[in-house]
């Protein structure tokens, strides 16, 4: 596996396990308060720096085990497959944000408004990440 | 060089002035960029010049719409007389270039539209809320779909090929 390929893999895992925690331990029973607000930016605090801690150790572990392949730039293929991810990414973003515009005039809360965006990112970097490490073991 | 060598190469340089002329997705690349710039100045102009679409639900949902349909209205119907004027060649299906000219046009719109999510979704709900987010949303959208039919046209005219 290359080594661009494994930090995807870091990248995919971290993502899941991240936001997976954070929509599983969300207090969902008072997402109707003004109170999950202030919950959401608390949870996204310690998602935030696991990310950053987790992305950070491994692609460290990994650089250190692929000494040869850390330098070499991207070629003509990576660059196809993170244009491919990042289109297929784009529509899933634009999909959500329209849904939280109209929620929005249905009268959703402010914190499950927040919610509805933060699973959209994570969808749209999950499809990004996927298509990527689905091209590169298709070996396209 | 001789008088008449120079005479004659400058006709021959006159005569290729460089210019490429344009293929149908090119022009509708034009198209798509000119009606949404011209469409969405008017809308978010008029919101900051004070309309109440910048403040209430229905006069935005009636503001928008109408400027969304016009802007719709203007790119089919465009697109309908750029598409009987092209040769039959042109408007065959995109091919790989084609193609990968819009997945660089889309990876260049979608950091623009990751970068706008972040603000307006998850920064500007514990600052602001209602028709203010919404309308921060709509120029997200409209400014990443901008930055997309921009990078196309762009990759068109300096004959990027992927």
């Amino acid at each position: 596996m290359a080594f661009r390929e494994k930090i995807h893999w870091v990248t995919l895992v971290t993502m899941i396990l991240a936001f997976g925690w954070y929509f599983l331990a969300y207090p969902w029973q008072i997402a109707d308060s003004p109170a999950a607000v202030w919950a959401t930016a608390g949870m996204l605090v310690p998602v935030t720096i696991a990310i950053i801690v987790a992305m950070t150790v491994a692609t460290a572990f990994l650089a250190i085990r692929n000494r040869g392949e850390v330098d070499v730039k991207e070629d003509e293929r990576d660059r196809s497959f993170h244009m491919h991810g990042t289109h297929y990414a784009y529509y899933p973003l634009v999909v959500g944000i329209w849904v939280n515009i109209f929620l929005i005039f249905w009268g959703i809360g402010q914190a499950q408004q927040l919610n509805l965006m933060i699973a959209t990112l994570v969808v749209a970097e999950l499809v990004r990440i996927g298509t990527q490490l689905f091209l590169y073991r298709r070996g396209y | 060089m001789s008088p008449a060598t120079l005479e004659s190469a400058r006709q021959l340089a006159g005569a290729d002035t460089g210019d490429l002329s344009m293929n149908f997705r090119e022009k509708t690349a034009w198209l798509n960029v000119i009606a949404m710039v011209a469409a969405y100045t008017l809308y978010f102009g008029l919101l900051l010049s004070g309309h109440p679409a910048g403040r209430e639900i229905f006069p935005m949902l009636w503001l928008f719409g109408s400027i969304a349909i016009a802007h719709a209205a203007t790119v089919i119907v465009g697109t309908i007389i750029l598409s009987a004027q092209a040769p039959k060649s042109e408007r065959a299906r995109a091919d790989e270039r084609d193609r990968a000219i819009r997945r660089r046009g889309a990876t260049a719109a979608y950091y623009v539209l990751l970068v706008g999510m972040m603000v307006v979704g998850v920064y500007m709900p514990f600052v602001d809320g209602g028709v203010r987010l919404a309308n921060c949303g709509l120029f997200a959208i409209v400014a990443a779909e901008l930055v997309n039919s921009v990078v196309v046209l762009i990759s068109y005219r300096r004959g990027w090929h992927g």
